[in-house]
C-alpha cells in the first residue's frame, strides 16, 4: 500500500529513472526503496520507460499524428474484395478440376476420346462496346487465356484520380475481379485478367470507389 | 468491439480498419518513410489478415497485436523488395538478422513517438523539456511559473502515463 512517504518520493522516482536526480536525492530514495517493494517495482518500471525514450525522434512528434489518405479505407476494402473473389474462383476451379478428372476417368473406361479444337475465343477476341453517358467512352476486347479471360480495356472520360474496379460475372452469378485502375485525364488502355473462363463470362462491368456501377454490358452465352 | 471473426465481412473489415488502420499506417510510414509505400503496406496487411482470418484467435491475444505482427512482416518484405538498404540486402542471412533488429528498433521508436502524442500537453512538455532537451528542472519550472516540486511531479506522472500508453501499443520491457 502506498504510504505518505511513498508519495513524497514520486518526484524523485521520475528524476532517478531519467538519471536526473541530485546525489542526495538518489541516496534518500535508495534508502527508502530498500524497505519498500512497491517503490522498488515502480522505479524498475519507470526506468524501463526512460530507457525507451531515446528511441524516439521528436521531430516525428512535433508535427502531430500523420493520417493516411481518406481513400485508403476504400482501397483496403477493394483489395479484400478482389482477394475474396479470387478465392471463390480458386475454390470453384478445384471443384471443376475434380469433376473433370472424374469425367476423364469415365471416358477412359469406355475408351472414348473427345477432342475440342480451339479455346472458345472468337478470332481477334470478343468485342464489347459499352453504352455510356456523354463524355464517357469505353470498349473492351475479351480473349480466352490459360489464366482465365484477358480483358483489353479502353476507357476515357472517367473521373481523374478515382478508383475503379473491373469485374466479370460468371454464369453462376459470382463476380470475379479483373483488376483495378485509376481514372486519368487521357484515354487509358489497360490490360487485365479475370480468373474466369471466357465461356463462363456473362457480364462485364465497372464500379467506382463508392461501389456504384459506372459501366455495364451483358455478354452473350456461347452458341 | 466484438473481435471474434472480425474480418469475415465488409463491415468487419471496415470496423477493424477504423480502429487500427491509422496506427498501422503510421507504423508503416515510420518504418518505410514513404506515404505511398506505407499505404501499400496497410492494404497488404489487411489482405494477409483476411486470408488468415480463420487462424486469429482472440483468446490468444488482441487483434491489434496480431495485426502488428502482420504489418511488421509486410514492412520487412517491402523493405527487401525495394532494397531500401542495399548494404543489408547484399549478403544473406546475417543481414536478415540486422534487418529484423532494425525493424524492432523502428517499432520501439514508433511506439515511443505514438505514446508521446497521446500524453497530455503538460506531460509531453515536461518530458520534452527535461529529458529530450536536457534542461534543469528548476529552469523549466521557473519558465512555466511552477514550483520545482510540481515539475518533478509532472515528470513522474508523465513517465507513468507513457508506460500505460506504450503498453497499449504492445510495448513490453520483458526482455
Amino acid at each position: 500500500m502506498t504510504s505518505e512517504a511513498c508519495r513524497e518520493y514520486r518526484g524523485t522516482l521520475g528524476a532517478v529513472a531519467l538519471g536526473r536526480a541530485e546525489p542526495d536525492e538518489s541516496l534518500a530514495l535508495r534508502a527508502h526503496i530498500d524497505g519498500c517493494a512497491e517503490c522498488r517495482a515502480e522505479l524498475r518500471e519507470l526506468t524501463a520507460v526512460a530507457a525507451a525514450l531515446p528511441f524516439a525522434d521528436t521531430t516525428h512528434v512535433a508535427g502531430g499524428l500523420s493520417l493516411p489518405s481518406p481513400a485508403l479505407a476504400r482501397q483496403v476494402l477493394g483489395r479484400v474484395a478482389v482477394e475474396r473473389s479470387a478465392r471463390r474462383t480458386r475454390t470453384r476451379r478445384r471443384i471443376a478440376v475434380a469433376a473433370a478428372t472424374a469425367t476423364a476417368v469415365a471416358a477412359a473406361i469406355i475408351a472414348l476420346v473427345l477432342v475440342v479444337p480451339g479455346n472458345g475465343s472468337p478470332p481477334g477476341g470478343q468485342k464489347v462496346v459499352f453504352t455510356t453517358r456523354s463524355g464517357l467512352t469505353a470498349n473492351a476486347t475479351l480473349r480466352a487465356s490459360d489464366a482465365g479471360t484477358q480483358v483489353a480495356f479502353h476507357v476515357s472520360g472517367l473521373h481523374p484520380g478515382g478508383y475503379y474496379w473491373v469485374w466479370l460475372t460468371g454464369e453462376d452469378g459470382d463476380r470475379i475481379a479483373a483488376g483495378t485502375f485509376q481514372g486519368t485525364t487521357q484515354p487509358s488502355d489497360l490490360l487485365m485478367t479475370a480468373a474466369l473462363p471466357l465461356s463462363d463470362a456473362r457480364r462485364i462491368w465497372v464500379t467506382d470507389d463508392e461501389n456504384r456501377v459506372v459501366l455495364d454490358q451483358r455478354l452473350p452465352a456461347p452458341a | 468491439m466484438a473481435e471474434t471473426r472480425p474480418l469475415t465481412s465488409d463491415d468487419g473489415v471496415r470496423a477493424v480498419y477504423a480502429a487500427h488502420g491509422p496506427e498501422l499506417y503510421r507504423f508503416a510510414l515510420r518504418s518505410l518513410g514513404d506515404r505511398g509505400l506505407a499505404e501499400e503496406a496497410v492494404q497488404e496487411t489487411f489482405v494477409r489478415a483476411w486470408q488468415a482470418a480463420n487462424r486469429f484467435d482472440d483468446a490468444l491475444g488482441s487483434l491489434r497485436t496480431w495485426l502488428f505482427a502482420i504489418v511488421r512482416n509486410v514492412v520487412i518484405d517491402l523493405s527487401r523488395a525495394r532494397s531500401v538498404r542495399p548494404s543489408l540486402a547484399a549478403d544473406g542471412a546475417s543481414n536478415e538478422i540486422v534487418l529484423d533488429d532494425e525493424v524492432e528498433r523502428v517499432i520501439v521508436a514508433w511506439q515511443v513517438e505514438e505514446a508521446l502524442q497521446k500524453l497530455s500537453g503538460e506531460h509531453r512538455e515536461a518530458l520534452v523539456e527535461v529529458h529530450y532537451k536536457s534542461r534543469p528542472y528548476h529552469d523549466v519550472a521557473r519558465e512555466l511559473g511552477v514550483p520545482v516540486g510540481t515539475m518533478k511531479s509532472r515528470v513522474y506522472y508523465a513517465l507513468k502515463a507513457m508506460r500505460l500508453a506504450l503498453e497499449e501499443l504492445g510495448w513490453s520491457d520483458d526482455v
